[in-house]
């Protein structure tokens, strides 16, 4: 899972390097926002996968919505809007 | 934050950041874990522990419950049930264990989810730890004592002078760090080691000079000047039982806990013995929580129990005294008399009301039976007896609820108890978000109690690497 998980992380990573090199420019707070954002899907995918070993399913749909999905889109968005210039 | 920063300076900064707290935590770490051989106030050799706390468990001169020697008096007798036995009359008890038995039968008959037969017949298997008695169940013996398995304590078993060769010896360093492998081999979660402290016996134990092993007469136990090192054992309970407490599965956990204490501490009195030292348990010699404090396995929480950083409060205690010279460990501190002063969790969940909501400890003992001396949130041990009676069966409610009592697979859990040590006074909000997140436990009318037999549990139902990874 955490092979998959990096892959992911790298390749999206990647390609947003890549992005602002030609279309984007991204300031610091939007690599700090968007930094952040993988951070939290990092641990909420940690969280999801603890929960199934302990047996908290609860805990871990609860990071999954959390940490996953919620505050990666909020900080997505701010990063999208006030950080990244098209 | 400036516009005039530049991506080069915003990561310079991040850089130089990141670099100051790793210096700072392996700074923080030696700090706390690195112990160069050196001497304890009694002139024992202070142990470098194998397995090492996190770094924010410190280790500190002394244990953080606050004691008065001047009023200790330890508890009268070994065990709650002889106690109630000795004030609550037996019309009482029968009582309660007609109740009980009708509580039993009414779940069996009702197929009620963690109290079926499966469940009960679950709970009877593990029910097989006859060290501590079993003061809940309406059949159990009430003869809490080690002593009735001799055999099993010297069987097949040749110390050394069998052969007519000397004990093993080894520095005090060196026997720590092979008792500490055998007791984890034996089924321990941690070993810590201590000295003993002979104001904490029970009334009825006193050290004899004449006396060359401990042996019980009419006066009581007798021990010997030689046995004053402590080897105190902690074993953690299976938390998909637990969780699921005050039912028979609940219960079932519970005897599963002392069950596998209960092996350890006899696989360890013959592993002592095979090395040509005298083994004794302390159970029924001393309160064991005392000694485990001291070797640094906990601290006392509001539950009037002690809660280990890594296993919460989902352990139980053993120990033996040991005329075998051991390096000791010195008592640790994370934090958690501030944090039980908020959280409460374990006294707003006792379903006997047994735990003191009080918001801070207190010198004075709720009843004759509990030892003074020590500022902690005294239970009312009768209420909690009293409701384990009439439902024949165990509760570890307050174990279970502990924010402390984690296994360690989410890195959730770190941080939150990183927190709860570095900031103690956030227990109250840690332990809303516990709630939250649904750490509680699984009540009887909740789907998942009877769900359990349909998991995937490792052997035993713990996890064997806590804590040591």
């Amino acid at each position: 899972m955490n092979l998959i998980l990096g892959i992911v992380i790298g390749a999206g990573g990647y390609w947003l390097v890549e992005k602002s090199k030609r279309d984007w420019q991204v300031t610091w707070l939007g690599w700090l926002l968007l930094a952040l954002s993988a951070a939290s899907i990092v641990f909420g995918v940690d969280l999801l996968v603890g929960s199934v070993i302990e047996n908290e399913m609860q805990a871990g749909w609860m990071g999954l919505g959390l940490f996953t999905v919620l505050l990666p889109t909020i900080l997505g968005t701010l990063a999208w809007r006030f950080s990244i210039k098209r | 934050m400036s516009k005039k920063m530049s991506r080069r300076d915003f990561l310079k900064g991040v850089g130089t950041m990141m670099g100051a707290v790793a210096a700072g935590s392996v700074t923080g770490v030696s700090k706390v874990n690195a112990q160069s051989p050196r001497l304890d106030a009694n002139g024992l050799t202070i142990r470098k522990r194998k397995y090492k706390y996190p770094w924010w468990v410190k280790n500190v001169d002394k244990i953080t419950t606050e004691t008065n020697p001047d009023i200790t008096t330890p508890p009268p007798m070994l065990h709650v049930a002889n106690y109630m036995g000795a004030v609550i009359s037996d019309e009482d008890l029968d009582e309660w264990n007609s109740e009980a038995k009708e509580y039993v039968k009414e779940g069996v008959v009702n197929n009620t989810p963690g109290r079926s037969l499966p469940d009960l017949a679950l709970h009877y298997a593990l029910h097989a730890d006859m060290t501590l008695g079993s003061q809940g169940s309406f059949d159990a013996p009430r003869s809490p004592n080690i002593e009735g398995h001799n055999d099993l304590l010297s069987y097949n078993l040749h110390p050394p002078q069998d052969f007519d060769l000397e004990p093993w010896q080894a520095s005090p360093e060196e026997a720590s760090k092979i008792v500490e492998a055998a007791g984890i081999q034996c089924g321990t979660s941690m070993v810590g080691f201590t000295k003993l402290n002979t104001g904490w016996l029970y009334p009825y134990a006193n050290v004899n000079p004449d006396a060359k092993e401990v042996f019980r007469n009419e006066n009581g136990f007798n021990i010997p000047e030689s046995h004053k090192y402590m080897i105190m054992m902690i074993t953690q309970g299976p938390r998909d039982l637990l969780i699921r407490n005050q039912s028979e599965l609940g219960a079932a956990g519970d005897r599963a806990t002392y069950s596998r204490a209960f092996n350890s501490v006899v696989q360890m009195i013959r592993f002592i013995k095979g090395l040509g030292y005298g083994a004794y348990h302390v159970n029924p010699i001393a309160p064991i929580i005392p000694f485990a404090l001291e070797a640094g396995l906990g601290e006392m929480g509001r539950m009037n129990r002690m809660i280990n950083p890594i296993f919460g409060g989902n352990v139980r205690i053993t120990g033996i005294i040991t005329d075998l010279p051991v390096a000791t460990d010195k008592p640790i501190d994370f934090g958690l008399q501030e944090f039980c002063k908020t959280c409460k969790i374990c006294a707003s969940e006792c379903p006997a009301g047994a735990l003191s909501l009080d918001d801070e400890p207190y010198w004075v003992p709720a009843n004759a039976f509990q030892a003074s001396g020590k500022k902690v949130y005294y239970e009312d041990n009768e209420s909690c007896l009293k409701y384990i009676s009439k439902r024949g069966n165990y509760c570890s409610t307050c174990l279970s609820v502990c924010p402390w009592s984690k296994q360690d697979k989410a890195a959730l859990h770190e941080i939150a108890k990183v927190t709860s040590a570095m900031v103690p006074s956030a227990g109250n909000f840690l332990t809303d978000m516990d709630q939250a997140f649904g750490y509680g436990l699984i009540k009887e009318d909740d789907p998942e109690m009877a769900e359990w037999w349909d998991l995937d549990i490792p052997e035993e139902g713990i996890d064997s690497y806590q804590g040591k990874a």
